[in-house]
Order: C-alpha cells, then structure tokens, then sequence
C-alpha cells in the first residue's frame, strides 16, 4: 500500500528528528560466510540479460563492488548522455562547482500566523468521507446567537442543538421531502461531527437546529448536499459503449442486433442505437434502473417506421426486448417516464440536473417560501424561511403543526401507486412518504402491482383533520 | 506468439513543495535530495541503459507540479550540489575507514561512484533534471502525465469546485510551461475520483486517469471487463483502473519483493550507526542525526540483527523478481484473454520514490522488467493508455465510484480527527479566492490596474494551492512530522488572509508581498487567480482558452 510506504517515511523522518546523541552502535554485523554459492540459484536471466549486463554500465558497476574492486568505471559510452567518473576526483571537497551567489537573501519578515478562531458566518459544511462516514463542521457567529438568545429568552438554555440528518437520495429537497431523517443531539458547544451511516451510495443534507422545549424547531443552518461513495457492485449491468477519437465522443449508444422477416427470410442486422441526454438520465434515475425500460419507452420511431412490418424481434447486449414489449408498453410510456407528480434529483458524471414535474398536490406546505441563498459552498441551494416572520405584532405567539407519515411495505420489484402516481421502494420494498397535515382531507388510494404483473392489491383510506378551532382566552 | 494484452507500468513522482530560502539548512528540504539521489536519478540511468540497447520501453510516469517546480529552482538545486558534494566528501571517508573491512568497503565504494556519477549526471542535464525525463517522452519511452496543481485530495477540496477545477487547469498549464505539449492524462493526486470530476478534466483537453481497483469495480453499470479495460465515463474521459495483483506484489512489505531479505535494508544508515564525532559534519547541523543514504546492510530478516549488504545477491533477487512479476503477468494475461473480447491492459500504478528510495533495487527491478518483457517474450507488450485508447477507441460507457487509493479506499486518511480541522480554513479561503478573483475581474482580464493588485491576487492563489496539499493532512495523520505539517497550513492559509485582508483594505505591504513571492515561488510564470474566474476565457489551459479567443473574435 502507498500509505504504507509514507508511513514508513514518516517514521523514518521521526528516527531522524529524535536528536540522538546515545554513545552510537557499533554496527553489530558478523561476518558470517554463507556457504552459498552464486550458481545455487538458478538464474531466471534469459542468455539476452545476461548480454544485457555485460553491455549496462550500472550493471557492471554493482558486479565490480562485489569483488571490492576499483572505483574505475568503464564507460560503454551511451549515446544520449555518458556517465563518467571524474578524473580528479580524489578529493571531492575542494572540487565544489562554483556556484552562483546565493539567489539572495531572505529578509526577516513578520511571516507568522495562528487561525482564526472564526470567521463570523453561520454555516455548516457537509462531507462524504466514505460509504458509512459523514463528517460535518461548522460555526455559529456571535450575531446569529445573540439573535436567538433575543428570540426565545432563557428557554435557549433548555433547547436542544441537534444535527437533524435527511436522507434525500434521489430526491430534489425542499425542506420537506426527504426520504427521511433523524437527529443527533451535538449540544451547544461542538463544532464538528462524524456520522456513521448503515447504508453507502446516499444522498444526504443536514440542518443544524435548536429545538426549543415546547418543541419548536429551529433551523440554524442547513449544509450543502453529498453523496456517499458506493460500497458494493452496482446492480445495474447494461453494456452502453461509446466511442471517443480526437476529443470527439460518438455519445454513449447501445449495440442492437435484429432479425425481421419470417422463417428462412428472416434477414439479420445489427444496429448502434444512441441514446438522448434525457434517456442517460433517466437511465440514471432511480425509477428506470435498467435500459431496457428506456428502449421499450422509446417509440423508435424511425427504426420501428423501417422495419416495423417484419420486426420479429430485437437484442440488445445483455437485454431482451421482444416486439410485444414494444408494442404493448408503447402506450403507457408517457406515464412510466413523466407520470406522477415525482420530483426527480438525477446524477450522472458531474452533471446534476433537477428535473422538475408538475406536481399537483405535493407534501409542500403551503405558506412556506423557498428562498435561495449561497451556503458554505459555491453551489446555491434552498433552505427554508426561517419562521420568524409569523404574525408577530404580540410578543406571545402559540402555532402548532401536524404531519402525517404513511409507511409500508411491499416485494422489492413491486410498483406501488398512490392515486395513480408511482411511489419509491427502498430496496427492501419499504417505503414512507411524509404530507403536512392541514385541516384537509388526505385521500390515500394505494395499490401495488407486482413485478411480473399478474397480482395488484389495493390499500384505500383517508385521513382528515378536524377544523383548528382558534380561540383567544384572557 | 502474438501480443495478448498490454502492461501499463506507471510511476507516481510527487513531493509536496517544501522550500526554505530563509534556512540555510532546512531538514525536509532532504526529501527532495534523497529523492534525487536515490530514486530520480538512477531511475534515468535505467532510462539511459535502455534507450543505449535500444530496448523499446512504454512507461508511464506522472511529475506533479511541486516536484517539477523544486527540480528546476536555482536555490533548490544549488542545495543539491552541496548536499552531494558532503555525501562525496563521506564516501571517500568511508573508503578509508572501511580499508580493512571487506564486507564494507566494496559497499563504500559502490556509493562513493554512485555519488559522483549523480552528481555528473545532474551537472550534464544543467541541474535540470525535468529536461532529462523531458528527452525520455520526447524519443518516445516516457508518457509523462500531470497531476493536481499541488496535490489536493479532489473529494474533500471539492466543496469548491473551482478549487478542483484550477487544481486541474493549473496543472496542465505548468505542464505546457514545461515540457511544451499538452498532458493526455492525469494521476488523480491520492487517486482521488468522485463522479465529477471528469469534466473538469474533459474542460482541460485531458483524455484519461486512473482509479483504484474499487472505483472501477463499483462503477455504475457494472464494468464487463472488470479493471482489464479502461471505462469511459459519461464526458468521454476514460478511468483505468489499478490492477490488485500486481500492486500487491510490489506494495506489500510483507508479501511483496521489497521484503526480500537479500534486498538492502532501509532502516539502517550510517547515519545513525557510527561514532557521532566521526559522523558529525555529515548529519544535521544542528546534531541530530539523520539519513546520509549510505546503507551497509540487508534486511537478513525480521530481528534487528542485520549482516551485509551483498549487491550482487540483490541484483541476482532483482532479475528473479522482475522474471516472476513478467511470468505472473503472462499468465494474468493469458486467463483474461479467455474472458474478453479484446486485449486486456493490466495497469500497475506505484509511488516512484518506491523505486530506489525504499526499494533500493528498484530501478534495476524496472530495469530487468523492461528487458526481459521486450526481448524474451510476446505475449505481453508495454503500452501506456494513450497506446491502448489509440488501438481501442470503443469502451464502455459507466460512472466509476468515488475512491482513493488511500488506507481503505476512500477518504479516511485525509479526513479524521487529527486532520479535520484544517478543512474549514481551506474551504473559506477557497470560497474568498473566488470572491477576490470576481471582485477584482477586471484587472485580472485587462490588466487594469495597480500591478501590485494583480500579483497580491496571484500570490493569494498560490498561497491557497499550497494549502490544498494533500501532504500536510497525509502527515498528520501519520503522526510524525506533524508540528512541521501544521506549520505549513498555519503559514499558507494565515499568508492568504493577510492578502486577502491587505486587498480589501487595500494596503498590501510590498516588501512583505515580495518576500513571499520569493518563499512560494511555484507557478511563478503563471496568473495564477485568473483560474478562479467563472469566465472559461480565463480559467481554461492558454492552449484551450486561446482557440475559445480565436473563436469569439470571430463571431
């Protein structure tokens, strides 16, 4: 291992500063004559090395110092550049080159420093440092405590300082729709933090918060996003290919190989299909996880426009794709791909684009403003208002919020709908989704589609919050 | 025989830039010494052997820019000859002391002309000695690739991205400044890819870099031939991965040939071993002692007791090893060729200063290995990735996982609780960089201006690149040297926010300005903040912003 080898480095640098002025060790090496003779191992040298050797200066110059011999050097003179011994060479110490004056010299400057302890902003900064570690740091500048401390009184003594950690894999994070979350209690004094996970390959956000006694959470601030590095095969084994000459890619395509007509008319063919940006990124996407859903979604136009009459059937690498698929799914593509009201957050090499659709009735609460501003790093990303702003002519306010979590579980492959929009499976066929509650009625029509289609179950209820009845006493 | 795959061997020369004109004698400053003398060096002899037989090598090779900056300064080099000379000085002692002790004096006159001719092969280059590896790639054994500006682990700095993004555009500049072409690949410093970064490579024109094993293997989809063939991520930029088996058997202190007992023992140097007032004027000046590289015995095995040195068993070792390691390959490759549809590449990735540093048969090793892999067999033929992406322009396609190459494959060296705390000062002083760079965008795009301005923002960049290191948290965490690591971090970020205080004040002192220009003089040639601009006019390599002029000009 190369950190090995620095370790070693670095202790040997150790050996070195340890000033050591012990009476020093006479070198407690014997002569000890090993009866071994040099033929006794055989020579792995092919005859070519050994012309190699007698022609190498280098070579010659170790065999030479076997039999403590000269210091004389025969040249064989290469002819890039020769290496000779120094004919006067007896006494090196008065033969140093002359060197140029020295360059000059340094002036004494005041050139020392300590950190700073702060930097006065209030930011935390989150890193990935393996599949199953997070580490977090961050600082809370003197304004933004004072702000709390005018805010919430003595009840900031009893709050709480905790890192709540979402888990927003795959998933374009409001504030509100991580996958989900827990907390960790850091206390008020911490600056940094290490987070063991049990899962790699994770997207995660943290909020640095305080939660108040009687509940309130607080967001101090929230950090930038990361992904975990992925700890195991993917599962993905789809064989995309793509050429690349001079800089220039061909774009990333899939070998397909055809056969149309019938019987003994059937002619063969084999075709590079190229896929779109939108299909790489659906590829990508954590509903579409294998190809073949993306070239059944593909009408093909052209291609099927071509050979549709006689299209017996279709191969891809790895993938088996048969006309019925084609035709049968060809329909309901519009809704695999774009149904839903799903956000998707899709990866691929550094591009990170936010596909945004249409949602109709999210788990957004409403009232809330999504506001952008730049955190610990370059990249913006949202964090929600703080609710400071909230009806306060009085100093006294009371606000109190429901939620709702649905969980359950299903086969792995399954495909769970809830009123027709398609709902993310773990990989353990778990899945939770997280609404605020307000005083509505929450329709909750699921049904679940198993992986080879033959079974569907469906799971319908409501839930409904009583009207908030306000009232003002004393 | 036919050719059935390739053997991609690549050497990683790096140390961290380590220059002290204020010390007339400064102990790290020996790093680079030592690495001359014991591993570049000989390393261009194996070169200058090879190319004198005529034996048609491929070797890659990365020179980071901190190296090649320390290699080419007048200071550092002057320093060399002084450092080489004491040594001379001690052999032709050593001769003398040694006279009645055979064992030993064929040893102190193996080092005594090993010395000389060092210093003759250094004075015949012009104490240059990146032109030495620059001839190598020009006749065409060498493919020289470039590294991170100074080394920074990529996955942590990346909370900036511009932070990677001028790591990388920095470094292919320097490298042109250099060697007057542009890189074809890169070695990712620490071998550090988070999915990402290859389009901050693809930006600066570079065709491939390496992984570890694991990026390949757990890249996404599955990679089909494994870490056989390289992948091209999404942007087009292919990811060779290391092979396991062929690291092992060089890496590993205990498996691998550097263990073998005929092999010479690092740990035990005059140094340390003779009579202090003897060995006195050859150690630190201050007393302490220290490494003088001549060693006089072999590792004999693992207890303390050590006997000679013998060089001409360890040669006989190096030519068995190197036949071993080619045999293993052979047989690696033959199995391969079962499973894939094309040659495979088998890429075997090392610290250079391994070879001959710590390994001190290392050059001969490499020496035999190119030897007998062009003149005794077929099968395997050496290739560096820009010969193999040449024959196989088709890969597949796929997301390599983020890795390094560090103690278990991810970022744990650089990031735990004795490092930690140096992330947040370079995270902000990245994040200012940039806000310097854009507040003051005119004078870096037109040179408007106080002159003095536009170097104080150059200098701010150098100051943040040095910080970025991934040496000082390396150190750290090894636990030795760490006031040493600490102080450099403390003097690059505490440099960077006086400048960057001095520029918003707007009051930079000069005289100081000057100074450490002259300390940190790495990347002097070059404008350094105008990496950090959002303007890809100025942040791409010259070779690549100058055709976005031409282009713009046009339209």
């Amino acid at each position: 291992m190369p950190a090995k080898a620095r370790e070693k480095q670095a202790g040997e640098i150790k050996a070195r500063t340890a000033a050591d002025v012990k009476v020093p060790r006479k070198p407690a090496v014997k002569k000890i004559l090993k009866s071994r003779a040099a033929g006794t191992v055989k020579k792995n040298v092919k005859k070519k090395t050994g012309e190699i050797v007698r022609k190498h200066t280098a070579k010659k110059a170790v065999l030479a110092s076997k039999t403590g011999g000269s210091s004389e050097v025969k040249n064989s003179g290469a002819p890039i550049f020769s290496v000779k011994t120094p004919e006067t060479a007896t006494h090196p110490a008065v033969m140093l080159t002359p060197h140029p004056a020295p360059l000059r010299v340094a002036a004494l400057v005041e050139d020392d420093y300590e950190l700073p302890r702060q930097y006065g902003e209030t930011s935390i900064t989150l890193l990935a440092r393996d599949p199953r570690w997070l580490h977090l740091y961050w600082e809370i500048c003197p304004r933004v405590w004072q702000q709390m401390r005018d805010r919430f009184g003595q009840a900031l003594d009893r709050a709480r300082f905790i890192l709540r950690v979402y888990d927003v894999t795959y998933v374009d994070f409001n504030g509100f729709n991580a996958n989900h979350s827990f907390d960790i209690e850091v206390g008020p004094f911490a600056v940094n933090w290490y987070i063991n996970l049990w899962s790699d390959n994770a997207s995660y956000c943290v909020d640095l918060a305080a939660i108040l006694p009687d509940g309130y959470y607080h967001l101090i601030a929230r950090s930038n996003c990361v992904v975990t590095p992925r700890a195991s095969t993917s599962h993905r084994d789809d064989l995309i290919w793509m050429e690349v000459k001079n800089h220039e890619n061909s774009g990333p395509y899939v070998n397909l190989n055809f056969r149309r007509g019938r019987g003994g008319a059937a002619g063969f063919g084999k075709k590079r299909l190229f896929l779109t940006d939108d299909e790489i990124r659906q590829y990508y996407e954590k509903y579409f996880y294998l190809l073949r859903q993306i070239l059944i979604g593909r009408s093909m136009d052209d291609f099927y426009e071509q050979y549709g009459q006689h299209l017996r059937d279709l191969q891809v690498e790895n993938i088996d794709i048969t006309l019925d698929d084609v035709l049968d799914e060809e329909d309901e593509k519009d809704e695999r791909f774009f149904g839903g009201g799903v956000t998707r957050r899709v990866k691929i090499g550094a591009s990170e684009t936010i596909t945004r659709v249409t949602r109709e009735k999210g788990a957004r609460q409403k009232g809330r403003r999504l506001e952008e501003f730049g955190g610990a790093s370059e990249a913006n990303f949202s964090r929600p208002e703080q609710p400071q702003e909230q009806q306060q002519q009085r100093k006294f306010f009371f606000e109190i919020g429901t939620e709702l979590i649905v969980y359950g579980r299903t086969e792995p492959d399954a495909r769970v709908t809830l009123g027709g929009k398609p709902v993310a499976l773990r990989s353990d066929g778990t899945f939770s989704l997280r609404f605020a509650l307000g005083d509505e009625t929450i329709p909750l029509d699921f049904l679940a589609e198993s992986g080879n289609q033959i079974d569907k179950r469906r799971i319908s209820t409501s839930v409904e919050r009583n009207p908030t009845d306000y009232q003002s006493e004393g | 025989m036919s050719v059935k795959g390739y053997l991609c061997l690549m050497l990683h020369a790096h140390l961290p830039f380590v220059r002290h004109p204020e010390h007339e004698n400064f102990l790290e400053e020996h790093w680079l010494y030592e690495a001359i003398n014991e591993t570049y060096i000989p390393l261009l002899n194996v070169f200058n052997g090879l190319a004198h037989d005529e034996i048609d090598f491929r070797l890659t090779m990365s020179l980071t820019p901190p190296l090649i900056s320390m290699l080419r300064d007048p200071l550092l080099q002057d320093r060399y000859l002084k450092y080489i000379d004491k040594l001379i000085e001690l052999s032709e002692k050593e001769i003398i002391r040694t006279g009645h002790e055979p064992h030993y004096h064929g040893l102190a006159l193996m080092y005594n002309r090993r010395f000389r001719e060092a210093k003759e092969l250094f004075l015949h280059f012009d104490r240059d000695l990146v032109t030495a590896f620059k001839m190598y790639q020009d006749l065409g054994y060498l493919e020289i690739i470039t590294c991170g500006a100074t080394h920074g682990f990529f996955p942590i700095i990346n909370i900036n991205p511009s932070s990677v993004r001028s790591q990388v555009n920095i470094a292919v500049d320097h490298y042109y400044e250099t060697f007057g072409c542009t890189p074809r690949g890169i070695w990712l410093p620490e071998c550090g890819y988070y999915p990402g970064v290859d389009e901050f490579l693809k930006e600066a024109g570079i065709r491939y870099f390496f992984v570890d094993s694991h990026g390949i293997m757990n890249s996404d989809p599955r990679p089909r031939y494994s870490v056989f063939a390289p992948l091209f991520c999404p942007s087009g930029v292919a990811a060779f991965g290391r092979d396991i088996e062929s690291s092992k058997q060089v890496w590993s202190s205990k498996e691998g040939y550097p263990g073998d007992p005929d092999y010479r023992e690092y740990y035990r140097d005059i140094g340390f071993e003779l009579d202090y007032e003897y060995i006195r004027p050859y150690i630190h000046p201050e007393g302490f002692r220290i490494n003088t590289g001549m060693k006089y015995w072999r590792i004999t095995g693992p207890t303390d007791y050590k006997e000679a040195y013998r060089p001409d068993w360890a040669q006989e070792k190096a030519a068995l090893h190197s036949g071993n390691f080619l045999f293993n390959r052979q047989k690696q490759i033959e199995h391969l060729g079962h499973h894939m549809d094309r040659r495979p590449i088998v890429v075997a990735p090392y610290d250079a200063e391994l070879f001959g540093h710590w390994w001190f048969e290392g050059p001969m090793f490499i020496d035999y290995l190119m030897r007998k892999t062009v003149c005794d067999q077929t099968e395997v033929q050496l290739a560096t990735p820009s010969d193999y992406l040449a024959q196989y322009p088709t890969n597949q396609v796929a997301v390599p996982s983020q890795s390094s190459w560090g103690h278990k494959g991810y970022g744990e060296y650089w990031l735990d609780g004795s490092n930690d705390w140096i992330y947040r000062h370079i995270h902000k002083a990245g994040h200012r960089m940039v806000e310097l760079a854009n507040r003051h965008a005119d004078v870096l795009k037109n040179g408007l201006g106080n002159p003095v301005l536009a170097r104080s923002l150059h200098q701010a960049a150098r100051e943040l690149l040095l910080a970025e290191a991934s040496d000082w948290p390396f150190i750290m965490k090894s636990g030795t040297m760490v006031p040493y690591a600490e102080k450099k971090i403390k003097k690059h970020i505490g440099r960077f926010n006086r400048l960057y205080n001095d520029i918003l004040s707007q009051k930079v002192d000069e005289a100081w300005l000057e100074e450490i220009e002259y300390r940190d003089n790495i990347f002097a040639n070059l404008e350094c903040a105008k990496y950090y601009l959002q303007d890809p006019k100025f942040y791409k390599p010259f070779h690549l912003a100058s055709s976005l002029n031409e282009i713009s000009a046009r339209t």
